[in-house]
């Protein structure tokens, strides 16, 4: 059994070092703040800022002191960033900003809801698979590699348009369509988490003390699952949020007057040349995000490695 | 030694736990063979004894303990506990014998869950069974029923229905056929390829479509199920919330005395986590965690092989205290033959899935009848600075596969008496003296040196008169 330091572990290493070798090995960072080892770092938690203050933003939309994101300021078309307009206006005169604001409403709810989705039922799914094996593992994953087969942009799209054709309650069917197309991949790594513990020691000690198998998945097995599976998602929910773009950039997400991440790139597209800042500005505020998501989902995985190494 | 056989088992009536002809085989992946971890080992123990099971890494001894305790259930054989069979219950029936028999594990830290504090990893068996004494609504036992049901049964309908599935191809393909045919205008071939897929569908068909509709209306059943399950166990959940504090002060108490006898420092302890102690500490632990339900057997499967030498002696104390103070029946499986001999009241000697000897500890080191065995013992380091370790002394060669296990007896192998009877016949298991058991052809008779001859000979000392 290998024992890896837990970092906070770490007490005073250095003053040994130095004794043993004469190098100046620089003592471990100490936060500021707490006096403890930083365990995360700055990029961390400015990732953290920003998702807190986008989240913030989008949910109280409607009560900031913006502009209404559909109101079309008549001589300021195409306009670039101003005091007024931080991000500029488009080419029918509409505030970016505020539109870049409303947008986010859109990304944010149906990826952390189709998130929420597959991770409630692709877990149980994952749990069930991994645990029972057998007859269930090889019914399970065989349906999951049949909707893994398909292309997914493509499935969804077949999917809203057949059902929702006309618009009238996109937001309902993006949310349902990406919440199932991301079952499959989620129970997968759910179950592949499920199949490295359930074969651990303490598993088959609660099965011996005559543990109900619901009792064993849910008390023995999950809590061992869950901080794999909670930096996955937000990593998955990155990945979400690029397909709702991708969708909305063809067009067929939430319809105007709704504005949406995608919709605007794909509306400024057109201006690249002469407004870029039109098509610019989402696709930053976009890019931010993706990259916020998938570095705060990468160093908590890093985190939970850590710990789980040590056993 | 293929040691089969019976003759050393003790009547029922004196025997609280009882193997007989314990076959456990593991399949090879896809392979379709079989490791034949243990094939035909019969062990009884009787109550306050402790049978101490000995062999080789990779011999089946933790595979014969976890087969006693149905965890998985042997592939063969049956088991007796306080004269009922284990081996034919039903797994609702066998959940409720588990506590009176408990098991305690190699690896002392990852048989602990480690987000777990201590408090409530020695108090989980304790929840689960206050858990129990509230019964569950008729809904939620349906779902286990349906659940265990399920899997079996869409099996055999697939096995009857899978032929479907090449005729549905079959039948795809010359549709794909007519199509390209269609193409051509050439009439008579369209007209029976076409006929063919259709027959070909409506035979896949008839093996398919059944199927899919009883996986359907299981599915839906299980979902329905599973969905009302938790809302009827609501009022349970209530009324267990009501009875939480009385039962985590009554479990705290018997937590707290339990961790004292196993000489864990409560006052500090109850809340750190398993990777917090050493390994001879979490042993403890885990010998608190199978005490607290007071059971008549545990098994102990290497509780000290990943310890100090130091740490073991006193591992070994607690157990037999707490042997002592609990009425307990032990198996004791281990390969250090020292910490056997020391512990147990009749030792087993197992080999590549088999019995070799079984008896007194004190006669069978003494006077070991069984080859392997004596090999055994004489493999055993002195600490004496005079003798040299014989270069010929314990087993030469190597465990022989057991996907492949040699024939007849099956450490003809690697033994210096082996004959051509040995390979033809296996070794059943017969008395060579009191209490003395042994399966070999050529047991090793009192007074007979035994091979390979060397400087210093193992001379097997006759008892004295």
């Amino acid at each position: 059994m290998t024992e890896t330091l837990r970092q906070t572990d770490v007490t005073e290493p250095t003053e040994l070092a130095q004794i043993e070798t004469g190098l100046e090995i620089p003592p471990p960072e100490r936060s500021l703040v707490t006096g403890r080892k930083r365990r995360f770092g700055f990029m961390f938690w400015l990732a953290v800022t920003f998702l807190v203050v986008l989240l913030f933003s989008a949910f109280f939309a409607n009560l900031l002191p913006i502009n209404d994101y559909d109101t079309a300021f008549s001589g300021r078309s195409r306009e670039g960033p101003t005091w007024d307009f931080p991000f500029g206006n488009d080419n029918i005169g509409q505030d970016v900003f505020s539109r870049t604001i409303h947008g986010a409403r859109v990304s944010l709810i149906v990826s952390g809801v189709a998130t929420l989705i597959g991770v409630f039922f692709g877990g149980l799914i994952g749990l069930i698979t991994g645990y029972f094996r057998r007859t269930v593992d090889a019914v399970v994953t065989s349906m999951v590699d049949l909707v893994l087969a398909f292309p997914a942009l493509i499935l969804a799209l077949a999917i809203i348009l057949f059902f929702d054709s006309e618009g009238e309650s996109r937001m309902f069917w993006l949310i349902v369509t990406l919440g199932l197309l991301s079952i499959p991949p989620i129970a997968r790594i759910v179950r592949a988490s499920v199949l490295t513990v359930a074969d651990r020691e303490f598993v088959q000690s609660a099965h011996l003390l005559g543990a109900r198998n619901g009792r064993i998945m849910f008390r023995e097995i999950l809590p061992n699952v869950i901080p794999a599976i909670l930096s996955y998602s937000l990593v998955f929910m990155a990945v979400l949020v690029v397909v709702e773009s991708g969708i909305g950039f063809l067009g067929l997400s939430v319809p105007p007057p709704q504005p949406t991440w995608g919709d605007m790139i794909n509306k400024g597209r057109n201006e690249l040349e002469i407004a870029a800042h039109i098509a610019l500005f989402p696709a930053l505020v976009l890019f931010l995000t993706v990259l916020s998501l998938n570095y705060i989902g990468d160093k908590l995985r890093e985190l939970f490695d850590v710990r789980e190494s040590f056993l | 030694m293929a040691g089969s056989g019976t003759a050393h088992l003790r009547p029922d009536d004196e025997a609280l736990l009882a193997a007989e002809d314990l076959v456990v085989e593991f399949p090879v992946g896809n392979t379709g063979l079989k490791v034949h971890a243990v094939s035909g080992i019969s062990i009884d123990v009787a109550e306050g004894e402790t049978l101490g099971l000995v062999g080789e890494s990779g011999c089946g001894k933790s595979t014969t303990g976890r087969a006693i305790l149905q965890s998985p259930a042997p592939t063969a054989g049956e088991v007796r506990f306080e004269q009922r069979a284990l081996t034919s219950l039903d797994p609702e029936a066998m959940r409720r014998t588990r506590p009176r028999l408990q098991m305690i594990f190699q690896d002392p830290i990852s048989s602990l869950n480690p987000r777990r504090t201590i408090r409530d990893v020695v108090a989980e068996p304790l929840d689960i069974w206050w858990a129990e004494s509230f019964p569950r609504p008729v809904v939620a036992r349906a779902f286990d029923d349906v659940s265990r049901w399920i899997p079996p049964t869409l099996r055999r309908v697939w096995r009857y229905a899978h032929y479907g599935l090449p005729v549905a191809g079959l039948a795809f393909a010359f549709w794909v056929v007519s199509e390209a045919v269609e193409g051509k205008g050439s009439e008579d071939w369209l007209g029976w390829t076409q006929v063919v897929a259709a027959v070909l569908a409506i035979v896949a068909g008839v093996f398919l479509v059944p199927f899919a509709i009883v996986f359907a209306a299981m599915g839906l059943l299980w979902l329905a199920l599973g969905i009302l399950a938790p809302i009827t166990g609501i009022p349970r959940r209530i009324r267990m919330l009501r009875d939480r504090r009385r039962h985590r002060a009554e479990a705290d108490q018997k937590v707290t005395e339990v961790l004292d006898s196993v000489g864990i420092d409560t006052s500090t302890a109850l809340n750190r986590k398993p990777h917090e102690f050493s390994g001879g500490q979490a042993q403890r632990i885990s010998i608190a965690r199978a005490l607290i339900l007071e059971p008549k057997v545990i098994i102990c499967d290497e509780p000290v092989s990943a310890l100090d030498v130091s740490v073991q002696a006193q591992i070994l104390n607690l157990l037999q205290e707490m042997k002592r103070r609990y009425g307990l029946t032990l198996v004791f499986i281990a390969h250090d033959l020292a910490v056997v001999k020391n512990v147990s009241d009749r030792v087993a000697v197992m080999y590549l899935g088999k019995l070799c000897e079984v008896g007194d500890p004190d006669v069978l080191y003494e006077q070991p009848a069984h080859p392997y065995t004596a090999a055994l013992l004489s493999a055993i380091p002195i600490p004496d600075p005079n003798r040299r370790p014989e270069a010929a002394a314990g087993v030469q060669g190597e465990l022989p596969s057991p996907i492949a296990p040699p024939s007849g007896c099956r450490f003809r192998t690697r033994c210096p008496r082996a004959t051509d009877r040995c390979a033809d016949e296996e070794p059943q298991i017969g008395a060579v003296g009191e209490d003395h058991y042994v399966a070999c052809h050529y047991p090793i008779q009192p007074g007979e040196a035994v091979e390979p001859a060397t400087e210093h000979p193992v001379i097997v000392e006759p008892t004295p008169a």
